[in-house]
């Protein structure tokens, strides 16, 4: 756990963006990495910088009929401050509703109460893809009529953290990052942490 | 004190003690249960998997067929075909619907130990676009199921990204690894 500087400020609080991060160990997706914002930016529909509201239950998909648990997902409300490219699912909101795997069916309200608030998000985002035939409840997790979307890769889910910045479905950290390295006009995101490979 | 003094002792404070945190989620090759990469160890050597609804594509079966039969062959883990998912089946392979992701895994249930009783493996046939590419991903969401993390460098299946040659099976480092689950 991290430690508190008394009278300091800021914008994230480690313990919560740490404690987030591991919430998403046992999800992976593969994808062709990018090295250029742009290049990203112009594979999603919108680009948002923003903060967590709430993390809500989202849709379940069973995996086979009458699989008594399904594969969860939760529901990030996310408020928009800045449109950073592209446009909103619904011009008219100022919230985006963005879809993530629950690794473990691991329930909302812990995500929810580790969600780091104050952090600044920045989200390149694209219609949600997640489904297929089985679905229990598909208008879960947001207002009645809002579409779902999610990251474009996990390079499209940033968060900021004190010391850096962190990709929690990439499982990938950039220490001495700034969020904003990562908005669209960057020229090059910024480069992780390398993996620790013992013998 | 004056605030920007402030400013920068804060700084230097949360960035001193702060760095070691998000560090967590780069250790690759971590093991022992769902740790802070992307895999998960699962509950024992016997890997059962069976086609999900949406698995219906011949050359994804395929592909999935290898990577399974790869992981029998080259490491202690045995596969098992079974005909009807179920609740006790360990992977479930579905396809995808993707512009971006080539493939992904999910653990769809954990058991006390935080180890990984099922799974969900999905490829992508909208990119997955030739067989060499179908069964280095096939081999690289199986390398998931058995704990391993992606790797930056390595030249096996858990590298990320397209290959245009190899990188169908797991090195002898992520075999040790998938052995001796740890």
């Amino acid at each position: 756990m991290l430690a508190s500087a008394p009278g300091c400020t800021r914008g994230a609080d480690a313990g919560d963006v740490a404690a987030f991060v591991r919430l998403f160990d046992g999800y992976s997706a593969e994808y062709d990495n990018v090295d250029e914002p742009i290049r990203l930016a112009r594979m999603s529909a919108v680009v948002v910088r923003g903060s967590i509201d709430a993390v809500r239950p989202g849709p379940v998909y069973p995996q086979f009929p009458g699989d008594p648990q399904g594969a969860r997902s939760v529901v990030l409300a996310v408020r928009v401050r800045a449109v950073l490219h592209g446009t909103l699912p619904d011009p008219g909101h100022r919230s985006v509703y963005v879809q993530l795997p629950a690794p473990g069916g691991t329930a909302a309200e812990v995500f929810d109460r580790h969600a780091p608030k104050e952090a600044t998000v920045v989200l390149y985002l694209v219609p949600s893809r997640e489904g297929g035939a089985l679905v229990t409840n598909p208008d879960a997790g947001r207002p009645a009529g809002q579409r779902l979307v999610e990251p474009t890769t996990p390079q499209g889910f940033v968060v900021e953290a004190p010391g850096g910045v962190v990709e929690p479905t990439g499982h990938r950290t950039f220490p001495a990052a700034a969020i904003d390295a990562f908005v669209p006009s960057a020229a090059v995101f910024p480069s992780p942490a390398p993996a620790e490979h013992h013998p | 004190m004056h605030r920007s003094r402030v400013m920068l002792l804060c700084s230097a404070l949360l960035a001193g003690v702060t760095i070691a945190a998000p560090a967590a989620p780069a250790t690759a090759d971590e093991f022992n249960g769902c740790n802070s990469v992307s895999g998960c160890l699962p509950d024992n050597f016997d890997h059962t998997y069976c086609w999900g609804s949406s698995f219906t594509a011949s050359d994804l079966r395929s592909a999935a067929n290898y990577g399974m039969g790869n992981l029998d062959s080259q490491t202690s883990y045995f596969d098992t075909f079974i005909g009807t998912c179920g609740s006790v089946t360990d992977l479930i392979w579905h396809t995808m619907s993707s512009s971006t992701t080539r493939g992904d895994y999910l653990c769809l249930a954990k058991n006390s130990a935080n180890e990984c009783e099922q799974a969900r493996v999905r490829l992508n046939p909208t990119l997955l676009t030739n067989t060499l590419n179908r069964e280095k991903t096939a081999c690289h969401e199986i390398g998931h199921s058995g704990g391993l993390a992606h790797s930056d460098t390595a030249s096996d299946c858990m590298v990320n990204g397209a290959v245009t040659s190899g990188h169908r099976t797991y090195n002898d480092h992520h075999r040790a690894h998938l052995n001796n689950r740890s």
